[in-house]
């Protein structure tokens, strides 16, 4: 039925005048909510916003109130531009490969009958496993001379690749990486949608002309996907705007830049070049596109993916 | 339009089998009605019928074509579901077009922009939409037409899902349970919509239904469905005049029937246990053997109030029904098991108090008898109508 579908979006108007009492009631369960969040989320980013206007290094005893001179510093710096640059291709390719993918295996296992939990498990290990220790393991096997890849592909007549000492080469692995990493989050999330999808709809489909698969899915299960699909691209997106662990393990940033991306550019700037005000803008440009991100989804597209 | 028949369809979900040898013949442009209780197997019947679900023995033909092999969409019929299944990112039009789109369209003219160049595709799309707003017109939601099921009531949403079906012309309606979501006087309106849209478009309906008045109101014939067997066929009257079983005849009809324990003596006749008169037989027979048990049933309007003196069932009224036009008495007889409930005028019961004892007299012919395991027994002899009620 279409109304399981439909969360409720908006309180009724008669709801939103309550009496004193309990909206003083209410203020008063929600304030260590409050509290905590003030204390975790609301004032740490304060102070780096703050931070960012000033010319704080790390240990420093005095600092200087500098405006937005960092951020016409970064503005003036290709290695800021080039980092951005990076991130939103890694960010370009991760997230529309490890949506398709998500949803492919979800598809394949949804349809499937047998197996299914074993499927499900496999392939979400790489979301449990430490990124850290992965990343070690990727190291292994993309090593140059006895990586477990480059020997396949010897051994299959092809030429070896230097994967992460190639610029044109590291990025583009270390998305594949990402992919590897965070297709099976995706994959849980879309299995979770496919289940909520109403039986009916599909014997309706069938009624009405739509039984191939592809049909059905264009008819039905794209659109009833659309909330989860929403749901996914962001955090997808988010999670890759946050690319970092594999960075710091296999690049380091390089080779030439070539894997600089924000999150590292902050890492450096903050704690290896000890210039926390420069860190701090960094900081702050990444978490206005985290924000507008998260925006985008509250706003705009919420209203055409949910059939209210 | 076709007729559709059902050749000893049996399934079973695992273990427990859901259907057993089910055959129906639906001639074209009948309305059939599938009565049965909840949980008999009437939408996995219909659901084999459509195609979406496959049966394990028998076959289904529709217009004499034995479509076991055929997938949903191509056995050109076309369903109303119990929860409607509206598409809800759709509006009511776009619903309603969709099984048009599916058919009409090319599969290169329903790609979302580089269908738009395929040549002829507008005037196809502007012949759909006017079949649409025909059919919105004739089920009064042309208004609706720009809404998405989300924003409609459930009466208006069963409209669409009704439209959304009429929009082809399929060879036989198949429908499940499509007023069982509405309240109760939208229901009576949609009973009496369905009944004349049936006459209209004279097409062949097979109807899915546990409430017996939208059966007897609606159908050219019922289907009585118990336990996964098609147990009676016919026409409304028939079913409740002359039922063949006695489930048949408690499942039909409300207050149920009544059901009188009785042996027959030597002569065929039935004696009531321990009832009026000192358990004189009735003067009518059946074909049972003497000294075989029997459940004699009358319906309730069949019984009326006597003198207990006279009458060859007595007892006490043990609560009394005014329902306006009628009176239900519910009479508590000695060695009965349930009281039984006589439907009379509420001037016939008027003078009487709880607890007074009530005879009860009906027609000889009235009577129908059920054996043990609940088959109809004929009567050999009862006198006529006039001469009646012993
Ligand atoms: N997919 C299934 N798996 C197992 N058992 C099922 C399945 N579908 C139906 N059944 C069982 O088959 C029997 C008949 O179900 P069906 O849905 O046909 O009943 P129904 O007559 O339509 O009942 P209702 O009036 O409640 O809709 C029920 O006992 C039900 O539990
Ligand atoms: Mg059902």
């Amino acid at each position: 039925m279409s109304e399981a579908a439909i969360p409720l979006r908006r309180a009724p108007a008669a709801a939103r005048r309550r009496p004193r009492h309990v909206a003083l009631a209410g203020l008063a369960l929600s304030a260590p909510a409050i509290a905590l969040m003030a204390l975790f989320l609301i004032g740490p980013v304060g102070a780096v916003i703050g931070m960012s206007l000033t010319d704080y290094q790390l240990g420093a005893r005095s600092w200087s109130f500098i405006g937005l001179d960092n951020y016409s510093a970064l503005a003036g710096d290709a290695v800021f531009w080039k980092s951005l640059g990076n991130t939103l291709l890694y960010a370009a390719i991760v997230v529309p490969a490890s949506f398709a993918l998500g949803l492919g295996v979800a598809l394949l296992i949804e349809a499937g009958r047998s197996f299914r939990a074993f499927y499900r498990a496999v392939f979400f290990v790489p979301v449990m496993a430490t990124l850290i220790a992965m990343a070690i393991s990727w190291e292994f096997m993309l090593h140059a001379q006895f990586g477990l890849i480059n020997l396949t592909l010897i051994s299959l007549g092809f030429a070896p690749q230097a994967w992460l000492a190639n610029p044109d080469l590291a990025l583009p692995t270390l998305a594949v990486i990402g992919i590897w990493q965070a297709f099976g989050f995706n994959m849980v999330l879309f299995l979770a949608g496919l289940v909520s999808i109403p039986r009916p709809l599909y014997d309706a489909a069938a009624m009405d002309g739509a039984d191939g698969a592809f049909e059905r899915f264009r008819l039905v299960t794209w659109p009833m996907l659309g909330p989860v699909s929403m749901f996914v691209l962001v955090i997808s997106a988010i999670r890759s705007f946050q690319v970092f662990d594999t960075v710091h393990v296999l690049t380091k940033g390089g080779p030439s830049k070539a894997t600089e991306v924000l999150l590292y550019s902050m890492y450096a700037e903050g704690f290896e070049f000890f210039r926390s005000g420069v860190a701090a803008a960094i900081a702050t440009v990444f978490l206005v596109i985290v924000l507008a991100l998260t925006l985008l989804k509250a706003r705009a597209a919420d209203r055409r993916v949910h059939y209210s | 339009m076709s007729g559709i028949s059902l050749r000893s369809i049996g399934k079973r979900f695992g273990e427990t089998p859901v259907l057993r040898g089910v055959s129906l013949e639906i001639r074209a442009g009948e309305f059939v009605s599938l009565l049965g209780p909840s949980g008999c197997g009437k939408s996995t019947l219909l659901r084999i019928v459509a195609g979406l679900d496959s049966q394990d023995e028998g076959e289904v033909l529709i217009g004499g074509r034995d479509v076991s092999e055929v997938r949903p969409s191509a056995r050109d019929l076309a369903m109303v579901f119990q929860s409607y299944a509206l598409y809800p990112h759709l509006t009511v039009e776009a619903n309603m077009m969709t099984p048009l789109r599916m058919r009409d369209l090319g599969a290169f003219e329903r790609l979302p922009l580089l269908g738009a160049l395929a040549p002829g595709r507008a005037a196809k799309l502007a012949a759909m939409r006017a079949r649409v707003r025909e059919v919105a017109e004739t089920l009064r939601i042309e208004p609706l037409l720009a809404r998405k099921p989300g924003q409609l009531s459930g009466g208006q949403r069963q409209r669409v899902a009704l439209g959304r079906a009429m929009v082809r012309k399929p060879v036989a309606f198949l429908m499940d349970e499509p007023l069982s979501n509405l309240d109760a006087a939208l229901r009576v309106h949609m009973r009496t919509e369905l009944a004349d849209l049936h006459r209209q478009i004279g097409a062949t309906f097979l109807y899915v239904t546990h409430d017996q008045v939208e059966a007897m109101t609606m159908s050219s014939r019922i289907a009585v469905m118990l336990e996964g067997s098609i147990v009676q066929v016919g026409a409304p009257a028939e079913i409740y005049d002359d039922p063949r079983d006695v489930r048949v005849a408690e499942f039909i009809g409300s207050p149920k029937i009544n059901l009188i324990d009785a042996v027959t003596d030597g002569a065929g006749q039935p004696r009531i246990d321990g009832a009026g008169r000192g358990g004189q037989a009735l003067d009518c027979a059946f074909a049972a053997r003497p000294g075989a048990a029997l459940r004699l049933g009358v319906r309730p309007e069949h019984l009326r109030l006597a003198d207990p003196a006279l009458a060859p069932l007595v007892g006490r009224l043990r609560h009394r029904e005014e329902l306006g036009a009628e009176t239900l008495c519910h009479v508590e007889v000695q060695g009965g098991a349930a009281p039984l409930v006589a439907r009379v005028s509420p001037a016939a019961a008027r003078g009487l108090r709880i607890n007074a004892p009530v005879g009860l007299v009906f027609d000889l012919s009235d009577i129908r008898a059920f054996d043990a395991a609940g088959l109809r027994i004929e009567a050999v002899s009862s006198p006529a109508r006039a001469a009646a009620h012993v």
